[in-house]
């Protein structure tokens, strides 16, 4: 089991690598008003064959050659049903594949999210040839709109121009800037430091 | 209240990464880097790979050793030795490593990759990169 959602992401997202992505959104929902905590992971990889998005939760499926099981997809499958949610999993072959999971934010069973800053920071750096596009929203009750949060590598990308994001000080910066902005979704009163 | 960072910082830190790499020769050829992937299928992130990746770029970024480069793989097979890495020295067959941890990692680094020492923990050094 993994501890962390987050874990989940990068173990999912791997997934979209593999299927030959190019670009890979990766988006996070928590609507604490609803209790509901969705995660989005769309590629527009290579796609699933039907037959196979039958069977794609039991965990000897798998399309590795030296090994027979993938638990992958069973484990996020598992920790939505044991949250009150549920997994889907929408594929078209030649145009991509999007995996939805659904979990109450509240349910005792939920992982929390984790660090999902070192998640993305080692996507980001590990598959410069792929534009990962992140999202997280966040909303507590009584809040009249959800605090969003936007990055993609495109952007990070332009500023860096051609310096890669695995130099160590630049891979730092850009996991302590989404660990800051990430943990500021939760507070309606943050403010974005102007000061360059 | 909280303060977030804006994405013109990122200008500074890459001006000034940009500085201290300028020794570097330019076009670098990836078989004169020291290579290192961390293996990140279900097996290993469920038992840390995520963490000895940071760990790895953290420490070779506090030790300027700026010809390394650190990036992910699949699953190589060695699931039960989780987190693994493999580490290729310029000229060299690659070797793996298993029960890769923060500690190791800093071992790996002071030994294997300043002194070309080889430490505990091989798993195959018969071992073939996967695509």
């Amino acid at each position: 089991m993994m501890k962390e959602l987050a874990l989940h992401v990068l173990d999912i997202a791997e997934n979209s690598v593999r299927g030959e992505a190019k670009t890979i959104d990766i988006i996070i929902e928590e609507d604490l008003e609803q209790d509901r905590f969705v995660l989005d992971i769309i590629d527009d990889g290579k796609g699933i064959p039907e037959e196979m998005l039958k069977t794609i939760r039991n965990p000897f499926t798998t399309t590795r050659t030296h090994r027979k099981v993938g638990m992958g997809i069973p484990f996020l499958n598992d920790t939505c049903m044991m949250c009150g949610g549920k997994l889907t999993i929408d594929s078209t072959v030649g145009v991509g594949t999007k995996v939805h999971a659904e979990m109450e934010h509240r349910n005792i069973d939920r992982p929390p999210l984790g660090d999902i800053a070192s998640t993305l920071v080692n996507l980001f750096s590990s598959y410069p040839d792929i534009c990962f596009r992140y999202q997280h929203s966040y909303k507590e009750a009584g809040w009249p709109e959800a605090q969003v949060f936007t990055l993609s590598t495109e952007e990070l990308n332009e500023i860096l121009d051609g310096m890669p994001l695995s130099t160590p000080s630049v891979y730092l910066w850009v996991r302590d800037f989404l660990r800051d902005s990430i943990a500021a979704l939760k507070d309606p009163d943050a403010e974005s430091d102007e000061e360059s | 209240m909280v303060k977030i960072k804006s994405l013109e910082e990122l200008k500074r830190i890459k001006e000034q990464a940009q500085n201290s790499v300028s020794l570097r020769v330019k076009g670098d050829n990836i078989e004169n880097m020291i290579q290192i992937r961390v293996a990140m299928a279900t097996c290993g992130i469920a038992s840390g790979a995520r963490e000895v990746m940071n760990e790895f770029v953290e420490a070779l970024g506090e030790e300027k050793i700026d010809n390394a480069v650190v990036t992910q793989t699949g699953c190589m097979g060695y699931c039960y030795a989780e987190p693994t890495i493999e580490l290729t020295m310029p000229g060299k067959d690659p070797i793996i490593y298993g029960y890769v941890d923060k500690a190791k990692v800093h071992e790996i680094i002071d030994k294997t990759i300043k002194h070309g020492e080889l430490i505990d923990g091989i798993i195959n050094s018969q071992h073939k990169t996967i695509e």
